[in-house]
């Protein structure tokens, strides 16, 4: 009986190590995961984002838009009032936790520059005004 | 009577073998179906998601609601659209499938009364539109009650009524998966 | 031989057992992989139709022009808003509905094909057009390139990856494209103006080959002739230029594909109409209510027009009335 025990024994540990790999297959097959999706959504948000941005009427400041601050900050009348309607559009409208950096170009030139983060997708949007040609940047940084 | 024990031993170990082979083998049937049927709905969600961020980047410029190519969504069109949408419902079924489609006004912050109450031909007449309401539910197809999930973007709103933009976040709640 | 006085009988019921036992362990396996396959094929069938749904919606955000790889040759049919991939007979038939307004020949059997989209705009927005095309399907425009300003803007805004060959009406000669005939499954000529040979003649220079389809086009009337396959001809109207381009590219197929982009026209016209009346309602200026009053009629009006000349003629007028609320700074129609 000892060399049927022993054959008994020996299937029963083969059968035990193929379902130990299977497991671990299953195991490493689930771990693939998709973030393409998000990030082409995070790309959409950045772009949606100054969109809107540049077209909103501005409520504290006479119904003027950013691309109005814009060319204001240009003529060096105020910049100041360009940063707080950033500040309070982008509160408002972006999700909790989520900073931004926005600069603006007028001719090539850098007129405006606010927050400091590196990673995202950036979005322009360019217009042209009393024949001067300005750039608007912005990027969502990554969390 | 039992005349040889060792044949009948021998026969009761094969039956033995054979049986225990064969709870392993349904077993392992059993599990490669589980998995099977789990990575199919994986890949059911996937789908899913996959089609709701489509949605997302098409909702915008969705003629039905969109302003004439200038990237802004146009409320004077919302309710024109639901009323469609209900004489049509079969259409947007196929196009939109399971899914919730919402828009709320985030900037200018709405009062806090205006804020969750959805916008309808009442709402509108009143004197106090758009500044007594902040949301628009301009599609809803979730016939099993199930769970969703959310995605959603900033979208440009523009009132044709007063030439007037403001802010807005367009969400999609999807429902698990792609049947329409 | 059997010399043994113990007796083998056992080995014998051993096998006898050991080969049933097996022919069903054979018998359920061979079941759970054809289960497994024509689950996984059902899964692959529909997902090569989700996928180039999704695509075309994708690329549909903006208009533009590209060439699709679906990594393999699926046989997709196009008919009448609705995709397929595989032949009817096969067990590998599938079928999805879209809302896409696709203009394109019956069947694309290749691995790459071309996909340009225009915004259809009647004046306003009302659908994105898409239109296919494979290497195997080939358009030949016959027109008057020398004489015609209205013929070469119109080809010309054609992207080169959509395949489209030229001649000049003078110069056609159909001897000279018997072996481009050869090489594809479906061949149209397009005649801009009247046609220097009719459907018989082209049909014995290229009928043995593939599919010939004719169109004749009328610019200056919007109006076309379509003969397919068989010689049947359809006289038809095109509601702008997008939708002539659709006309080319889905040739006999077209009508279906029109009475679609219709019923989506009378939609985006009822949408139009209803929020012209809702703005009229918040309108306080006199000169903006009445102009916008006059939109209204105008738009329903619009939205029942069923002839070429009626559509016409108030595309132009709807244009003029928004032209002129853009000019007293009134809400605007779109």
């Amino acid at each position: 009986m000892k060399r049927a025990q022993s054959e008994v024994v020996g299937l029963l540990v083969i059968v035990v190590i193929l379902i130990f790999m299977g497991v671990i297959y299953l195991g490493f097959a689930n771990l693939a995961g998709n973030g393409s999706l998000s990030s082409q959504r995070a790309g959409m948000e950045t772009e949606n984002a100054l969109n809107a941005l540049v077209r909103v009427n501005l409520e504290e400041y006479d119904g003027k838009t950013v691309q109005d601050l814009v060319v204001e900050c240009a003529n060096r009348i105020d910049c100041d009032t360009l940063g707080y309607a950033l500040n309070e559009v982008y509160g408002a409208i972006l999700r909790p936790g989520t900073d931004f950096s926005f600069w603006a170009k007028m001719e090539e030139e850098e007129i405006y520059s606010v927050g400091v983060c590196s990673i995202g997708v950036v979005s322009s949007y360019v217009f042209v005004r009393d024949g001067n040609y300005y750039e608007l940047r912005l990027r969502l940084c990554n969390e | 009577m039992i005349k040889n024990r060792r044949s009948q031993v021998h026969v009761s170990e094969t039956i033995l073998v054979l049986f225990v082979v064969i709870v392993i083998l349904m077993l392992g049937v059993v599990v490669y179906f589980k998995f099977s049927v789990e990575k199919n709905k994986d890949l059911a969600e996937e789908l899913s998601e996959e089609q709701a961020t489509i949605m997302l980047a098409k909702a915008v410029g969705l003629q039905e609601l969109s302003c004439d190519g200038t990237g802004c969504i146009d409320t004077a069109k919302f309710l024109p659209f639901k009323r469609v949408l209900g004489e049509d419902f079969d259409m947007y079924r196929r196009i939109f499938g399971r899914k919730k489609i919402t828009i709320t006004e985030i900037y200018p912050v709405p009062h806090d009364s205006a804020i969750d109450v959805e916008c309808d031909v009442i709402k509108y007449i009143q004197m106090e539109y758009p500044e007594n309401c902040g949301k628009w539910t301009i599609y809803d197809y979730n016939p099993e009650n199930e769970l969703g999930a959310k995605i959603s973007t900033i979208v440009s709103l523009y009132y044709p009524e007063f030439d007037e933009y403001r802010v807005g976040r367009l969400e999609i709640e999807h429902y698990g998966d792609i049947r329409r | 031989m059997i010399k043994s006085k113990k007796g083998n009988t056992h080995l014998l019921f051993k096998w006898i057992f050991g080969v049933i036992a097996g022919a069903i362990i054979l018998a359920f396996f061979i079941k759970f992989s054809y289960v497994h396959l024509s689950g996984e094929s059902l899964i692959e069938g529909n997902r090569i139709l989700l996928t180039v749904d999704n695509k075309l919606d994708a690329f549909g955000v903006k208009e533009g022009t590209d060439v699709f790889d679906l990594k393999g040759e699926f046989n997709l049919g196009f008919d009448c808003g609705v995709l397929s991939s595989g032949t009817p007979e096969s067990n590998n038939f599938f079928e999805r509905k879209t809302d896409k307004i696709i203009f394109t020949q019956p069947k694309i059997n290749e691995r790459y094909f071309s996909v340009w989209t225009k915004k259809w705009e009647a004046p306003y927005g009302v659908s994105t057009f898409y239109y296919l095309k494979d290497k195997n399907s080939v358009i030949l425009f016959v027109g008057p390139s020398s004489s015609s300003e209205d013929f070469v803007n119109f080809v010309g805004r054609i992207p080169s990856n959509m395949g489209i060959q030229a001649v000049d009406t003078t110069q056609f000669n159909p001897g000279d494209f018997v072996s481009t005939a050869r090489q594809s499954s479906k061949f149209t000529v397009v005649y801009f103006g009247n046609p220097t040979y009719d459907w018989s003649t082209l049909k014995s220079q290229y009928g043995n080959f593939g599919d010939l389809e004719v169109v004749v086009v009328n610019l200056n009337e919007h109006i076309a002739e379509v003969y397919d396959t068989y010689g049947n001809k359809e006289d038809v109207f095109y509601f702008g230029d997008e939708m002539l381009y659709g006309l080319i590219f889905s040739g006999s197929k077209f009508s279906c594909t029109k009475e679609i982009a219709m019923n989506r026209f009378n939609l985006l016209t009822r949408i139009h109409l209803e929020k012209v009346g809702r703005i009229m309602s918040k309108e306080n200026r006199p000169v903006c209510v009445d102009l916008l009053n006059e939109a209204r009629k105008m738009l329903e009006n619009y939205q029942f027009a069923l002839t070429k000349t009626e559509l016409y003629d108030l595309l132009e007028k709807v244009g003029r009335q928004n032209l002129q609320l853009e000019r007293e700074d009134c809400p605007t129609v779109y």
